[in-house]
C-alpha cells in the first residue's frame, strides 16, 4: 500500500459532480484504468473518513478502506472501463463490498477472481407480491410471522426440511431452478422473473468438491444467519405508477415478501477452495496483485474454468435455496389465510443476484465486447429493451431489488440506459456498513433494539437476539442515502420504497 | 470481546479469546506485529486471537474461539468424540486446513460442536496435525444459535512463536 498524507492522497481524487468522484491513475500502483465511486453528501463524509482514518500515523498495513480497494481492483489484468464504487460501498474481502468490475473476455490476460463474488454466492434478493392489503394483514400480522418463523428454517445450526439426497443436490446444482419446477416447489413463471431464469447453464458439479456438496446438502432450504432476513412488507410509496404496475403493485398499503439469502455453506466452501487454488495459480502465471486478497487467475485456465463452472453451480443452489423459501413462505401464508398462494397472488416479481460474476456483453469504447463482469454487493440492473431482461419488464427495465437493514425500508428500482453505459448495467444493493459489527454490539443493546422495532409497528422472530444489534439499523448506512444517490446520477430509477412490518432473521 | 473459558487450570482466566473487528498487522514488514485497532468499516469478519503455552495449545484455543462465536459453549455437553486430520505445506496452511476441517465437522450431516479440542499430534515438520475433538450434536432448543462462521481465510494471518514471540499466539481472520 502506498503511504501517503491524506492531503496527498486527495489529490488523486477528483470530484465529477454532486454525485460522483473519480479515483485518477496512481492514487494505487500500476492502475489500468480509473476508478469511480458514486456517493452524495452524507456518503462522501463516511467514505473520506474511512480514507482519512487510514493515513494516520501508524495505520500502516492490514486494513484497506473502500476507496483504496476500488483502486487495486483498477490494477488488476485484463479490466476494462473502470473500477466502479457504488453507493453502499464498504471494506470487504479483496474487492470492497459494492465494487463492480469488467474483465475482457478475449484478453488472455484477463482474470476471474473469487474475492470480486464474495464468500456467499449468488446471494441475492427475491420479492413475491400479494393481493393483500396491511389491513387484511394487521389483525393476524403475529400469527403469520410466527408461521413464516416455523416454516423457514434461520440460523446456525438449522437443517433444510426440503427432502434431499446426494443425487437430488447433484441435480440441483446441475439444473438450478428447474430441479425446483420438476419436484413442484415453484410455478414456471416464477423463472421469468429470475435472473439467468434460476439456472446457469455452465454450472459443473463435478467440478465442485465434495467437502462442499456435503456442507451444502443439510442446509438447503435454509435462510442462514447475519443480514439474511425474510420479511412481510407493505408498499410505503410508488415513485413510477407504470412500472410498479407492471409488477403487479397497484398501490400502497399492498402486502409482499421479501427473502434475503445465498448460497449458505455450499457457496462458501467453493470460494474457499478457489482461494486455495488460485493462491497456488497466481505464482505459477506470475500474476502480480496489490494485495494478496485479490487471488486471481486468468479466466481461460483451468483454475479460472473451473472456479466459473462451480460457481455457476453454487449460483443454481443459491436459487434452489430461494425456491424452497419461497415455497415455505407461500405455505405459511396459505395456511394462515386458509387460501391457495395462487388465489392469493403471490407471483414472484423478480429475483435479483448481488454476488456474481457474469458473461455479459457490454460496449466499451463504440466497441461490443464481451466481459466477465464481478459484481460484489452489486445488483444487475439492465435498462428497457435489453434481450436479457424478461418479457413483462422490456419496457420498464429490469427490476432491481435493493433489501434494506433490519427494520429499515427497502427499494425497488428499475434499470436505465444510463447505468448500462456508465457502470454496465450494474447498481448498488443494500445499504452496507457504517459501523463495524463490533462496535455496533458495544453502542447498542439488543432490547433497545427490538424495543425499538416494535414501537415502529414491526413484528420480530430471531434465532439469536442477543446478536440483533449487529444488524441493527444503526449499524448501516442509510438505504435511502444510497438509493438516492443511484437515482440521482441516473443509475437506476425510483419505483417503489416498502415498509417491513414482520422481520425473520437467523 | 468474548470471555472464553477454554481449559482448565490457571491458565483459563487468561485464555481470553479477543475479537476485534479488525487487525492492522503488518505481515511484511518482517512479520512482526506491530498494532490493532478496530475499524470504522471492517465488514463481516471476525478476528480470532488465541494462545497458550506451546503452539499446540494457541491452535487448540483458536479453534474454541470459533466455536464459541456459534453458540454458548456451556451449554455443549461432552458425550462423543470426533477425531479430525488436517495437513498442510506450512504452519499457516496447517492452521488453515485445522479450522477448516473443524468447521466442516460443525456444517456437514450432523452438525457436531465441540466443548473440548484437542490435538494429539501435532508434527511442525511435515505440517500435519491429528486431533480430537468431545461433544455433541448441535441440538435447536438445547444450544443457543450464535453467529454462523462462512469461511477461514488467509488474509493477515499471524503465527507467533517463541523465541520470536513472548508467547505463541495466533490470529486468524473469520468470514462471518
Amino acid at each position: 500500500m502506498v503511504v501517503r498524507q491524506y492531503q496527498e492522497e486527495l489529490k488523486y481524487l477528483e470530484k465529477i459532480n454532486d454525485y460522483c468522484w473519480r479515483i485518477k491513475k496512481g492514487f494505487q500502483p500500476n492502475m489500468n484504468v480509473e476508478g469511480i465511486f458514486y456517493v452524495n453528501n452524507t456518503l462522501e463524509r463516511l467514505m473520506l473518513e474511512e480514507l482519512r482514518n487510514s493515513c494516520r500515523p501508524g495505520m500502516v498495513g492490514g486494513f484497506l478502506p473502500g476507496v483504496k480497494q476500488i483502486a487495486n481492483v483498477a490494477a488488476l489484468p485484463g479490466i476494462v472501463g473502470r473500477s466502479v464504487g457504488l453507493p453502499d460501498v464498504h471494506s470487504g474481502y479483496g474487492f470492497a463490498i459494492g465494487n463492480m468490475a469488467a474483465f475482457d473476455m478475449n484478453d488472455p490476460k484477463s482474470i476471474v477472481s473469487p474475492g470480486g463474488v464474495g464468500f456467499d454466492i449468488n446471494c441475492g434478493v427475491r420479492l413475491l407480491r400479494t393481493n393483500l392489503f396491511e389491513k387484511d394483514v394487521q389483525p393476524i400480522k403475529e400469527q403469520l410471522a410466527q408461521s413464516m418463523f416455523d416454516h423457514i428454517p434461520v440460523g446456525v445450526g438449522s437443517k433444510g426440511i426440503i427432502p434431499m439426497n446426494a443425487r437430488d443436490l447433484e441435480e440441483a446444482l446441475e439444473m438450478g431452478m428447474d430441479w425446483s419446477l420438476r419436484e413442484g416447489y415453484i410455478w414456471a413463471e416464477d423463472k421469468e422473473h429470475c435472473e439467468e431464469y434460476g439456472r446457469m447453464l455452465n454450472a459443473d458439479p463435478s467440478k465442485v468438491s465434495m467437502r462442499a456438496k456435503k456442507r451444502g446438502l443439510p442446509q438447503l432450504g435454509t435462510l442462514g444467519a447475519g443480514n439474511h432476513y425474510a420479511e412481510i412488507q407493505v408498499v410505503e410509496e410508488i415513485y413510477d405508477k407504470w412500472a410498479a404496475s407492471k409488477m403487479g403493485i397497484e398501490d400502497k398499503g399492498q402486502v409482499c415478501v421479501m427473502i434475503h439469502s445465498g448460497s449458505r455453506g455450499f457457496g462458501h466452501q467453493v470460494a474457499t477452495d478457489a482461494l486455495v487454488q488460485m493462491e497456488k495459480a497466481m505464482k505459477r502465471d506470475n500474476i502480480e496483485t496489490n494485495d494478496r486478497q485479490l487471488a486471481c487467475a486468468h479466466i481461460h485456465s483451468t483454475e479460472g474454468q473451473d472456479y466459473l463452472k462451480s460457481m455457476a453451480a453454487a449460483a443454481n443452489f443459491a436459487w434452489v435455496n430461494r425456491s424452497s423459501m419461497t415455497f415455505l413462505s407461500r405455505q405459511a401464508f396459505a395456511k394462515q389465510f386458509h387460501m391457495s398462494p395462487d388465489d392469493l397472488d403471490m407471483h414472484v416479481i423478480y429475483d435479483v443476484s448481488h454476488n456474481i460474476a457474469k458473461v455479459e456483453e457490454h460496449i466499451v469504447d463504440g466497441k461490443q465486447k464481451t466481459l466477465l463482469v464481478h459484481r460484489k454487493g452489486s445488483t444487475r440492473a439492465f435498462p428497457p429493451h435489453h434481450p436479457l431482461i424478461p418479457v413483462d419488464y422490456q419496457l420498464t427495465g429490469q427490476p432491481v431489488l435493493i433489501g434494506g437493514t433490519m427494520g429499515t425500508c427497502s427499494y425497488v428500482l428499475t434499470g436505465t440506459e444510463e447505468g448500462m453505459k456508465e457502470t454496465f448495467g450494474s447498481t448498488c444493493h443494500g445499504a452496507g456498513r457504517a459501523l463495524s459489527r463490533a462496535k455496533a454490539r458495544r453502542n447498542l443493546d439488543y432490547k433497545d433494539v427490538l424495543a425499538k422495532l416494535e414501537q415502529s409497528g414491526i413484528s420480530i422472530r430471531v434465532a439469536s437476539p442477543n446478536l440483533v444489534m449487529e444488524e441493527a439499523p444503526e449499524s448501516y448506512k442509510n438505504v435511502t442515502d444510497v438509493v438516492n444517490t443511484c437515482h440521482a446520477a441516473g443509475i437506476s430509477r425510483k419505483c417503489i420504497k416498502l415498509r417491513p412490518i414482520a422481520v425473520i432473521k437467523g | 470481546m468474548t470471555r472464553h473459558s477454554g481449559l482448565s487450570g490457571k491458565q483459563t482466566e487468561e485464555q481470553l479469546i479477543s475479537v476485534f473487528t479488525w487487525v492492522i498487522s503488518c505481515e511484511s514488514y518482517d512479520g512482526r506485529f506491530i498494532s490493532r485497532r478496530p475499524s470504522d468499516s471492517a465488514n463481516q469478519i471476525r478476528i480470532l486471537h488465541a494462545w497458550g503455552e506451546s503452539l499446540q495449545e494457541a491452535f487448540e484455543q483458536c479453534a474454541m474461539a470459533m466455536f464459541g462465536y456459534m453458540t454458548d459453549l456451556d451449554r455443549v455437553e461432552m458425550t462423543e468424540v470426533h477425531h479430525v486430520e488436517a495437513e498442510g505445506d506450512d504452519l499457516h496452511s496447517l492452521l488453515f486446513h485445522f479450522l477448516d476441517e473443524l468447521l466442516f465437522m460443525f456444517s456437514a450431516e450432523r452438525f457436531i460442536i465441540p466443548k473440548k479440542v484437542k490435538i494429539t499430534e501435532m508434527d511442525q515438520e511435515n505440517f500435519k496435525i491429528k486431533a480430537t475433538a468431545i461433544g455433541e450434536e448441535f441440538t435447536l432448543g438445547k444450544h443457543p444459535q450464535g453467529t454462523e462462521v462462512k469461511a477461514i481465510t488467509y488474509s493477515a494471518m499471524q503465527i507467533l512463536d517463541r523465541p520470536d514471540a513472548e508467547r505463541p499466539e495466533v490470529f486468524v481472520i473469520i468470514d462471518i
